[in-house]
């Protein structure tokens, strides 16, 4: 198909596309250097070769699109350069991501039937269930010795307390120099913190954490002593997403930001407290809700099934309808739509799964929110931290609490609302259709699919037209519109 | 309980025309639940001589600590009357034949104003009030309140002349200045009863009456009372009288002169005032001997009005001696209880004229004939007006009247909340009754079953609803009406767990809270702060109290109270607001403009709402408030929730397919009054056109995803280009204070932005009464802050009144409305500043 300048009947003209805003989220932007040096080649020729991979994606956010070009060609020649029979190895690029960049694209590398992806810039590391994936982070320079001069005045706060110190994504090549220096004799990072603060145990973790993969599996998280809450963490990098996760899911007394692009260290508030205040109101929300609209919003990570599979029967036993959402990226605009949801639920990776956006016309919580409200193991129960990936809250998960029915008091006052709602489903309605129980059951074994969404329209005032059959004058044929919505012929 | 047993009471709840439910209502301090002490000692329960002194219906630690009634309590009292006075009762259902024993529930109610909704509760499950007016104080704003609440739930009232010794004692009124006090007091009280109810209505006559022995006098510290009735029975022997004619005699222009022997109906100078003369002044004799310590007139005195001093009492003198004898001559409970048998009507008489106030269904169907005649063998409708905290933490007791059948243990029964819609299964349970109770005072029994006309408390409900609800076996049955309060819960405070892993406990803690208070809100707001919302300080300091040591039992910050506000526009929107939707495809053009003074108002009331018939609605907006017509016709709905005090109105003219946006519109409509553009506050009084709206073609792009937040950001826009104003909750503020502190009111007031409307003295006392608005933000620390100012004279009365626009445009960096938006927009954890027009408003 040629391509023109003006709309087609199937595609918009291309001048709006490319002058659309796009949201880009405030990252601090990069260099090509950061995220594409002589390293960032080697580990990825060589896990390329090692492994013998032939269709390879590489995978950008947004703000990286603009060096993607750059680094595919040199991952080519770098490629062909290492081995002449490796000229035919294909490499793709991704971008624009259905949900969040930080996810790897498993359904769009399979598009091209790639086998297996290199992620760069921000990730989540959910654990993906179809491709092998290189994570390759960008290298972000950092003084150490301003760093540590920064750290001076926390000694006294330090001393014989927990320190833990978080490293961003750019920053984690700081700890894969350790083992380099080590060997050199040199002192280390650790020590060289370990004096400074002088705590009682000092722990450098990097966050996110690379993924548990086959060999460590969950049985490490398990052995995992319960952190200290009244530790001090520091997190070196920036203000971000990833800061915001952290320190919502990591219980600390004091948390402070060393900022690697401005070398300074600033203090924040531990969020969880408060944020955990601010989300009860959604989780009143939820408890409310008549309907929930459980939104996947992901389609690699592990597990999605069965958190959707718990909350559709937390949700039925309460006497709660779901319905289950697959949009995309997620905006207000789709989600009005759904007039009937009273809250939907968020299903996405960890740095995706919080709005507090005021424009949604309902509420949205996490998984972990939902989890809350319907769980009547957690009544009652206050969480030590905020649970953002899901995982957890499954079985064999950290935040894991079992799910018993029974153990839920029948009715409870809103505090939203000041209404009554039944944490059961109405006894009533179950007496009214006991009888016909038995008939329904067999006719759903074979039914395809029902269309009774479970949605009440009765109370929408406009319910579509009256079809009036044989009551209607008949009308003469008229020229209808022709064309797509997005541009009418006739318009 | 010394005088009856459980089953003796359950037989007396059969004979329902032997049954009167009263509250006892009253000014804050004019003595309701002293004098309720004496009927208790009269009906039983306490011995006799505690009276005045226990306040046996004040049942909680803090209640008796501070005396002041904060709950309302029931008791159940029999009292049997004496068959030269069963002549008095006339009307047929008033009475059982061959019955003498009368059972009288009654509800002592808290005075204070911040608990005015115990009184309004209390006044929804009986069918008599008990006015208690100190005759000192005269007729106060809360005895007004709740005595216009009492007429407007058909409640017949009688009056009760409180605190008489202090009269004699301490002011030292002689005989005519007291009479001309009890004569004015008689009158307030009837004037205000006849502003609110038609001498021509179904309760007929209400006024009250001392010839009729409807006024009782007395002092319930003291334990003595009489009415008309008893002194007229003490003459009538006498004089040779009937005791009705004479009663007639002894109230008054009637004169009589002892010399002539002539009954004359002007004052002349040899004659005096019956009232004076046969009734005061024997009474002011006994004050004067035994409080001079006249040793040798009191025997006579006593021989006289035929009392005889038992033993243990010949000793005692003054005060004590006063009020035995009192007691011994004219015992309180006596000359109450008849009074309340006589005059209060039962359950049968009552109920043939309030099904039609207290029944939201058809007044012909089942439920409605059955609360109408008060039948016990009728389907079950019961009324829970509140809910009362066992000792088991965290249940309640669901207290109520049954109107009609009988509840039991048991029994299965539906229990519908107050948004419970016949035949929906919203709020609306099917549940068996664990157990019905009698409540008294301190006390429950457990009792079998309970028959129409009674009241009682059920156990097991408590789960299935909040505050209120009915109870029915009626499978058609409509609500009972919902109460409407005098109060409302305009002060908030902010409280947080000081250890936040105790949240889940306050949550839990507020959630008993919200039932244990008929009028309490307990919110956790969307900015995530858990929110306590009372009628005043004096309300909030109770919740908070009973939160922290009752409800949740765990420490708690909180926050300075705050008021809410409100939104409003003060003209019309000064250009079209065009919105896009977000595929650009359908447009929407609106205005917002300011509803006229007292339509919001109308709105709250009720006398404009969304249940009315459009044609009628439209009907009394273009009457009242001069709107066009067929534009009123149009008002697509109220909000926000559906019934608030803004409506959107369609002003399009023939547009294709707006029908089928309109649920979408309503939705944003709903969404953007909730929360206005300026605070996230609601929006009051705006009223928003719209004018035109262009939709595409294909269905699919106008729903909702389109139209509603478009919706919203149209009326946003429409708001900021209208003027935007905030509103504040104002006071009405009742101050009673001696000449001498009026200055000093007045600078308090001027501090704190009030405005005196009114200022006169109380008649017949160095009392002032100084009426002002009070903007409710400016009250706090008020009634502190006013005692020292005025040496501690002063004690003010503050009840919500209104909204008032806070002068000051809120976009103005300096004004006062500027700050408060960033304020609350801080507290909310929004965006600071001054919302974006364009970020609303379209261009073409």
């Amino acid at each position: 198909m040629s391509s023109t300048t003006t709309a087609s009947a199937f595609s918009s003209s291309e001048t709006e596309a490319l002058e659309r805003q796009a949201e880009v989220e405030s990252e601090a932007p990069v260099n090509f250097a950061q995220i594409w040096n002589e390293t960032h080649r080697k580990v990825g020729s060589g896990w390329i070769r090692q492994n013998g991979y032939k269709r390879i994606c590489l995978q950008f956010p947004d703000d990286y699109l603009p060096h993607s070009n750059a680094i595919c060609e040199d991952l080519k020649a770098a490629l062909a350069q290492a081995d002449a029979s490796l000229v035919d190895v294909k490499v793709f690029i991704l971008a624009d991501t259905t949900y969040g960049s930080c996810c790897v694209d498993e359904i769009a590398a399979a598009h091209v039937e790639a086998d297996s992806v290199i992620h760069f810039g921000n990730a989540c590391r959910s654990k993906g269930t179809r491709l092998p994936v290189l994570y390759l982070y960008p290298v972000l320079p950092l003084k150490v010795s301003a760093l540590l001069e920064q750290l001076m005045p926390l000694q006294t706060a330090c001393a014989e307390r927990e320190v833990c110190v978080y490293l961003d994504i750019g920053y984690q090549h700081l700890n894969e120099q350790q083992a380099a220096e080590e060997e050199l004799g040199e002192s280390k990072l650790q020590t060289r913190l370990k004096e400074t603060l002088q705590p009682k145990e000092l722990y450098i973790e990097m966050y996110p954490p690379p993924a548990e993969d086959q060999s460590a599996g969950s049985g490490a998280e398990k052995n995992e002593p319960k952190p200290d809450t009244e530790r001090i963490c520091i997190f070196v990098g920036a203000d971000n997403q990833r800061f915001a996760n952290l320190s919502l899911t990591a219980p600390a007394a004091q948390w402070h930001i060393f900022d690697g692009a401005t070398n300074v260290l600033s203090a924040k508030n531990p969020l969880t407290a408060q944020y955990i205040r601010r989300r009860y109101y959604y989780i009143e929300k939820c408890k409310d809700a008549q309907t929930l609209g459980l939104i996947v919003a992901t389609l690699t990570a592990d597990g999605y099934l069965d958190i959707v599979a718990r909350l559709q029967s937390m949700a039925k036993s309460r006497g709660i309808k779901t319905q289950l959402i697959s949009v995309g990226r997620i905006n207000p605009a789709k989600l009005a739509n759904f007039l009937e949801i009273d809250c939907f639920v968020l299903i996405g990776c960890p740095f995706n799964n919080m709005y507090n956006s005021k424009e949604y016309y309902k509420p949205i919580v996490s998984v972990f929110e939902a989890e809350m409200a319907l769980n009547p193991a957690w009544h009652m129960k206050y969480p030590e931290a905020y649970v953002t990936d899901f995982k957890q809250l499954l079985p064999e998960g950290r935040s894991f609490l079992a799910y018993d029915g029974d153990t839920m008091p029948a009715q409870d006052v809103s505090l939203v609302s000041g209404r009554m709602r039944g944490n059961a489903p109405n006894d009533i309605v179950e007496a009214a259709t006991d009888a016909a129980s038995t008939a329904l059951a067999t006719q759903a074994k074979m039914a395809l699919m029902t269309t009774d969404t479970g949605l009440s329209f009765e109370d929408r005032t406009w319910q579509g037209l009256v079809p009036a059959l044989g009551q209607t004058e008949p009308a003469k044929l008229q020229q209808g519109l022709s064309g797509i919505p997005i541009k009418y012929s006739h318009d | 309980m010394v005088n009856f047993t459980v089953d003796e009471i359950r037989g007396l709840m059969d004979k329902k025309r032997n049954i009167r439910n009263m509250s006892v209502i009253a000014h804050v301090d004019h003595g309701k639940s002293t004098l309720t002490d004496s009927l208790v000692s009269k009906a039983g329960i306490i011995a006799g001589a505690k009276a005045g002194e226990t306040r046996f219906t004040d049942t909680r630690k803090d209640e008796q600590e501070r005396c002041i009634t904060i709950k309302s309590t029931a008791i159940s009292m029999y009292f049997e009357v004496e068959d030269k006075d069963l002549v008095f009762i006339t009307h047929a259902d008033q009475r059982e034949k061959e019955c003498k024993g009368f059972l009288i529930n009654l509800i002592d109610s808290p005075g204070h104003v911040d608990f005015s909704s115990e009184v309004t509760a209390a006044l929804r499950v009986t069918d008599g009030a008990l006015v208690v007016v100190d005759c000192v104080s005269g007729v106060c704003v809360q005895t007004e309140t709740v005595l216009r609440q009492a007429i407007a739930e058909r409640i017949k009232p009688i009056l009760f002349m409180n605190k008489m010794d202090r009269a004699l004692l301490e002011l030292q009124l002689d005989a005519e200045e007291l009479y001309q006090t009890f004569q004015r007091i008689v009158e307030n009280v009837n004037v205000i009863i006849a502003t609110y109810n038609d001498d021509g209505g179904p309760m007929g006559e209400v006024r009250v009456d001392p010839s009729k022995g409807s006024v009782g006098f007395g002092s319930g510290l003291h334990g003595w009372a009489f009415t008309l009735k008893q002194f007229s029975e003490m003459y009538s022997e006498k004089f040779k009288i009937d005791v009705v004619k004479l009663m007639n005699r002894l109230w008054g222009e009637n004169f009589f002169n002892a010399k002539t022997k002539k009954w004359q109906k002007q004052k002349e100078a040899d004659n005096k005032r019956s009232f004076c003369m046969y009734i005061l002044d024997p009474i002011y004799k006994v004050f004067d001997a035994i409080m001079n310590y006249k040793k040798e007139e009191i025997p006579v005195l006593l021989e006289k009005i035929g009392v005889t001093l038992k033993h243990e009492d010949k000793d005692k003198d003054g005060k004590a001696l006063l009020k035995t004898v009192m007691r011994t001559w004219l015992p309180a409970g006596e000359a109450l209880l008849q009074m309340i048998a006589i005059h209060l009507p039962s359950p049968v008489v009552a109920q043939k004229y309030r099904m039609e106030m207290l029944y939201e269904g058809p007044h012909d169907d089942e439920a409605a004939v059955a609360v109408k005649n008060c039948d016990p063998d009728g389907p079950l409708m019961m009324y829970i007006s509140k809910m009362v905290p066992t000792s088991d933490k965290g249940r309640f007791y669901a207290f109520g009247r049954v109107f009609s059948g009988k509840v039991a243990t048991g029994q299965k029964c539906r229990i519908m909340g107050p948004n419970y819609v016949p035949g929906k299964k919203e709020d609306l349970y099917e549940k068996a009754i664990q157990r019905t109770i009698l409540m008294m005072g301190r006390y429950v029994e457990a009792i079998e079953d309970v028959p129409s006309g009674n009241i009682c408390g059920l156990v097991g409900v408590d789960q299935f609803l909040v505050k209120t609800g009915t109870i029915t076996t009626f499978k058609d049955a409509h609500n009972m009406k919902v109460m409407k309060f005098s109060v409302s819960p305009v002060v908030r405070v902010a409280v947080e767990p000081k250890n936040p892993a105790d949240l889940p406990k306050l949550v839990e803690g507020l959630k008993r809270l919200a039932k244990s208070d008929p009028m309490v809100q307990c919110i956790i707001e969307e900015s995530g702060e858990h929110i306590i919302a009372g009628a005043g300080e004096l309300h909030l300091e109770i919740c908070l109290k009973d939160l922290e040591e009752d409800h949740a039992c765990i420490p708690l910050k909180k926050s300075d109270p705050v008021v809410s506000y409100r939104e409003t526009v003060f003209e019309e929107s000064n250009q079209m607001c065009l919105s896009k939707s977000p595929n650009k495809h359908n447009r929407l053009l609106m205005k917002a403009l300011p509803m006229p003074d007292g339509l919001p108002e109308d709105i709250d009331n009720g006398d404009v709402s969304s249940k009315d018939d459009f044609k009628v609605r439209a009907r009394y907006l273009a009457e009242k408030y001069d709107y066009d017509v067929t534009e009123a016709r149009k008002i697509w709905c109220f909000g926000p929730d559906g019934t608030g005090p803004n409506f959107i109105l369609d002003c399009t003219k023939s547009v294709q397919y707006l029908n089928e946006i309109k649920d979408s519109v309503v939705a944003g409509f709903q969404w953007a009054s909730k929360e206005g553009i300026m605070a996230d506050e609601n929006m009051r009084g705006v009223r928003f056109n719209i004018y035109d709206v262009t939709l595409h073609a294909d269905a699919i792009h106008r729903g909702g995803g389109q139209i509603i937040p478009t919706t919203r950001r149209c009326l946003y826009a429409a708001a900021i280009t209208a003027g935007p104003r905030l509103m504040e909750p104002v006071y009405l503020c009742e101050i009673q204070c001696p000449e001498v502190a009026v200055g000093g009111i007045y600078g308090v007031l001027n501090r704190r932005r009030g405005h005196v409307f009114e200022e006169a003295q109380v008649v017949g006392t160095p009392m002032f009464v100084v009426k002002a608005y009070l903007p409710v933000n400016e009250s706090f620390g008020f009634t502190a802050d006013l005692r020292s100012n005025t040496g501690g004279q002063a004690f003010p009365q503050c009840v919500f009144d209104h909204w008032q626009v806070l002068p000051g445009d809120p976009c103005e960096p300096s004004s006062k409305p500027y700050q408060i938006v960033q304020d609350t927009r801080k507290r909310k954890g929004l965006k600071e500043g001054l919302p974006d027009l364009a970020q609303y408003l379209d261009k073409l």
